[in-house]
């Protein structure tokens, strides 16, 4: 028998259905399939007969798949960890001035650093004076009016606006902690440097966040910078740098920190906006 | 029975009254907020999105009082904002900032939220690019994005602040089909300066000029009041408050025609020029006395 | 060129640039080909939904790979294949084959599908079909899907040592058939 030119040749419907529903012969099936490489119309045959319910729950599913923003490192940590999907979601998307601050953290830990090769001493300071401010800064712009772009939206919503504002200081702090802990290791000093400024920083965030809806988020964390920046200087000056950093002084700072956030909820009022001209 | 009443509410910022003594209800089917810039719009949608605070006056919304936090809360748990303008946080697709908004609205079943986001983006019609960064989209489309949040969960209020700002004739047209769908179950809520959106959209229309209501009613009663009051003319008629020159060449006149005048049917854009243009006219009035 | 004339590669392309229309052409194109494909090969409707899903979820974010110059449908079903696979391997012994893979004996075919046959394989398609099942099976899987001796294991529940010899047989045989 003469064989016609494959492109004008094309498996017949009958065919094409037994090959749909999985009954037709295995090597004809074989043959079906080579031939499907290569034909578009047979293709088109193909997808008419086919039925469309596995299509269509496929479809949805990898359209799922493909929309969705993909899980970061961070928020699969959290979710690990116990935390809800939606919160998760939540943290991840805090406005990414991350990126921005723990850089100027890292560069002033380095400035660090590389001080103290100069004097210990001077390392000391510097990391002890940035290591608990750098959170607190990035409190600060965090929740400033410009920080969330979007932030008129997200009043009109239901979501606790405290929950939120907790979640982005969490989430803030919570970058900051790795690094200053790995450069306070790197330190040359005592090691309690690496962990010993964790309850200062905690007390600052939170006494700034406590008097936040008082004195405005800005004024509150210069305030709180400042009696520690005068903490710090005093206790360089006394030579006492390693008193601030004692278990009484870690304490106080816990319970101080504890104050702040007790406040925080109980007397939290949420912010309203300015007026924009319309 | 009214979705949103505001009573005797005033609001100002420094000395100016943004919103002076206004009293208006807003209930199912869609309602235009009509005036120009300045006249105190926004500052009425953001009372009835529970963003500020009346200083004097009543205001209930969805049955609860946006005055109290317990009032606020169920308040937004019903409601759908659209602003005129607001930012984004940076790196978000469409997909994870609608999915974002949603997980703000308390949907935390991740299956049925991913499948209401789906719903809404493809309802806005941005199906196709909802993978796609904010960022690389064009001012429409992220307006539309916008709009799709607004939509979320079918809220029994949905306001929105010159949603058709950025849109071409073709996304109007299907954006007029949306709101038309939603008012028929909800109060919709359209704060614009374009008449022919209200025209084309709305049932009611309330005129805010100066922070003043100036009408509240029927779009057709608006358009009614500018009955015999509007006619064309080969030259510009000097007796006009209002004139231009339309596409066919002849001049269009709005105010009060002289005797014999070719009257035609008036239009929303002519009554609102009337109303407004006689109330600028009363206050320059009661100024200069 | 019409709007009807847009080619395979033309909406991969699309695709890499994040057009999710394309995508959904794509998958209209081509997935109904694919699930049947897939379901000669295995007889768990789930697995063949799954390798489905995962393929073209692997295709919108490969799309930037791929080259343009082999065809799509063979991409997809590479893609499509190794995915079954993976998907067989994860659920374990219990999975079906399905009819493509299980070793039958063929029945007589009419003159329409003899041609189809004689089109694609030329001699080779009715001498396949007189070697024994197990090996022509085998030779399904590695020769015409382009399998790995170990990908054909996970997906036959045989072992490797067996795919091997099976296949220096079925080789044999089928030398000997077209001789």
């Amino acid at each position: 028998m003469t064989i016609p030119p494959a492109a004008s040749w094309h498996s017949d419907e009958p065919t094409l259905a037994a090959f749909v529903d999985g009954t037709v012969d295995q090597v004809l099936g074989a043959s079906v399939e080579a031939h499907l490489m290569t034909c578009a119309d047979c293709r088109g045959t193909v997808a008419r007969l086919a039925s469309t319910d596995l299509l269509e729950d496929v479809w949805a599913r990898v359209r799922e798949e493909v929309e969705r923003p993909a899980t970061t490192l961070v928020e699969r940590a959290l979710i690990r960890v116990g935390v809800s999907e939606a919160t998760a979601t939540l943290l991840a998307a805090v406005p990414a001035l991350r990126g921005a601050w723990v850089l100027a953290l890292a560069s002033a830990t380095l400035f660090a650093v590389l001080g103290s090769e100069a004097s210990q001493l001077f390392g000391m300071v510097t990391f002890l004076l940035v290591a608990p401010l750098a959170p607190l800064l990035g409190v600060a712009v965090s929740f400033s009016g410009d920080a969330d772009p979007s932030s008129e939206l997200v009043q009109s919503t239901p979501y606790s606006t405290l929950r939120l504002l907790l979640l982005r200081t969490c989430g803030v702090v919570a970058s900051a902690v790795p690094v200053a802990i790995v450069v306070g290791l790197a330190l040359p000093g005592p090691s309690w440097l690496s962990v010993g400024w964790l309850s200062p920083a905690a007390a600052v965030v939170f006494l700034t966040l406590a008097l936040g809806p008082h004195l405005g988020h800005t004024v509150s964390a210069a305030v709180v910078g400042a009696s520690w920046s005068l903490a710090v200087a005093f206790a360089t000056r006394t030579d006492s740098l390693s008193e601030l950093v004692e278990p009484a002084v870690q304490l106080i700072c816990l319970a101080l920190a504890a104050a702040g956030a007790v406040s925080v909820f109980i007397h939290y009022r949420p912010v309203t906006h300015p007026w924009r001209s319309s | 029975m009214s979705t949103a009443t505001l009573v005797g509410v005033s609001k100002k910022y420094g000395g100016t009254p943004a919103l002076d003594h206004v009293d208006v209800a807003f209930s199912r089917g869609v309602t235009g907020l009509l005036g120009p810039n300045g006249a105190g719009k926004t500052t009425l949608l953001r009372i009835l999105v529970t963003a500020l605070g009346a200083e004097t006056g009543e205001v209930s919304v969805l049955g609860a009082d946006p005055a109290t936090a317990h009032g606020r809360l169920s308040v937004r748990r019903r409601l759908g904002y659209a602003p005129q303008e607001t930012g984004f946080p940076a790196g978000f697709t469409v997909f994870g900032f609608v999915d974002y908004m949603a997980i703000l609205k308390e949907w935390s079943d991740r299956a049925t939220r991913h499948a209401e986001v789906r719903r809404v983006v493809d309802v806005v019609g941005l199906g196709g690019v909802a993978t796609k960064r904010l960022r690389a989209l064009s001012g429409g489309q992220r307006r539309r994005v916008v709009l799709a949040q607004s939509l979320l969960g079918e809220p029994d209020l949905l306001v929105l602040d010159e949603p058709t700002a950025g849109l071409d004739p073709e996304q109007r047209a299907r954006l007029r089909d949306t709101l038309g769908e939603a008012g028929q179950r909800a109060t919709v809520v359209i704060s614009t300066h374009q008449t022919d959106d209200v025209a084309a959209l709305c049932e009611r229309v309330v005129v805010l000029h100066t922070g003043e209501v100036r009408f509240d009613g029927l779009v057709g009663d608006l358009i009614g009041s500018a009955a015999g009051r509007v006619w064309l003319s080969d030259a510009r008629d000097g007796s006009a408050r209002h004139a231009w020159r339309t596409g066919s060449g002849r001049w269009r006149n709005v105010g009060d025609p002289p005797e014999g005048a070719e009257l035609i049917d008036p239009v929303l854009e002519d009554a609102y020029l009337l109303l407004v243009g006689d109330s600028a006219e009363l206050s320059e009035m009661a100024a200069a006395s | 060129m019409a709007a009807g004339d847009t080619t395979d590669a033309d909406l991969v392309r699309s695709m890499a640039g994040g057009d999710e229309d394309a995508l959904r052409r794509l998958y209209d194109r081509h997935a109904p080909w694919l699930a049947a494909r897939l379901s000669r090969r295995c007889a768990d409707r789930d697995a063949v939904a799954d390798a489905l899903q995962d393929t073209f979820v692997a295709a919108w974010k490969g799309a930037r790979s791929f080259r343009g110059d082999g065809e799509a449908p063979a991409w997809l079903w590479g893609i499509a294949m190794r995915r079954l696979v993976s998907r067989v391997r994860r659920r374990g012994r219990s999975v079906a084959l399905g009819p493509a893979l299980l070793e039958r004996d063929c029945p007589d075919l009419a003159a329409e599908e003899q041609l189809l046959l004689t089109v694609e394989y030329a001699d080779l398609g009715p001498a396949l079909r007189r070697i024994s099942p197990d090996l022509r099976v085998v030779l399904q899987a590695v020769a015409l899907d382009g399998l790995t001796t170990k990908e054909a294991s996970s997906l036959l529940h045989i072992p490797q040592g067996t795919v091997k010899t099976r296949l220096v047989r079925a080789r044999s045989r089928l030398r000997e058939e077209l001789a």
